[in-house]
């Protein structure tokens, strides 16, 4: 999945290591999330979206395929 | 809101860890003298060995029931975190590394004939499991952090 958790991040002013503070986990799963390289669980998911005042489709949206990635699914 | 004193919140902590290592050393060489029993023939080296082999594993169980660990709680969202997923993908990679590293083993040990007693194969098993665990884990982990 894709997201704009660091836009919407750094538009508060949060470090990562804040946002996982109020989100209960570690700062390594943000990064992740951020990079696109973790996708969180139900709960997490609306933890986040309740964080930032947001619904979780507004956050997360399906991952854009490359050409290349979607011949081979 | 004002901070605990620094004192006050060391003493215990202090106190646990020396509690810990304490009941640890009492519960190894116990082991050691338990083990050393069975051999009297060569009892203090007996005795060394495997209380030294038991040192570890000892303080952390006294540090776990006695010690500061008894007021650790488990963290009801570790589910929810990266390192979480991350260890469950080298677990059960490592699992099926086990049983195919030990299915040619024994197949290798059959064949040829050779002696393998049960105590070599036990630690054998473990320690593959160990650092073959450590490493997918490791690997899992470098390129997300």
């Amino acid at each position: 999945m894709d997201n704009d958790l660091a836009e919407r991040r750094a538009g508060l002013g949060w470090s990562q290591a804040v946002l996982a503070e109020r989100l209960g986990v570690s700062r390594q799963t943000v990064i992740s999330i951020e990079r696109g390289r973790f996708d969180p669980s139900l709960p997490l998911a609306f933890r986040i979206a309740a964080v930032f005042g947001a619904r979780i489709d507004e956050i997360f949206t399906p991952a854009t395929e490359s050409p290349a990635t979607a011949r081979l699914g | 809101m004002t901070a605990p004193p620094l004192a006050a919140g060391r003493r215990p902590a202090a106190r646990d860890l020396l509690v810990a290592w304490f009941v640890g050393l009492l519960f190894a060489a116990g082991l050691g003298a338990g083990a050393a029993l069975l051999r009297p023939e060569q009892f203090w080296l007996v005795f060394g060995v495997f209380t030294a082999c038991a040192l570890a594993p000892s303080i952390a169980l006294a540090w776990l029931v006695v010690g500061a660990g008894r007021r650790v709680r488990p963290d009801p969202r570790a589910e929810e975190n990266v390192e979480s997923r991350w260890f469950e993908k080298a677990a059960s990679g490592a699992l099926f590394d086990v049983l195919a590293a030990a299915g040619v083993t024994a197949g290798a040990v059959s064949l040829l004939g050779l002696p393998l007693s049960a105590d070599v194969a036990l630690v054998g098993v473990w320690a593959f499991a160990l650092a073959d665990g450590g490493l997918r884990y490791a690997v899992i982990r470098r390129p997300e952090s």
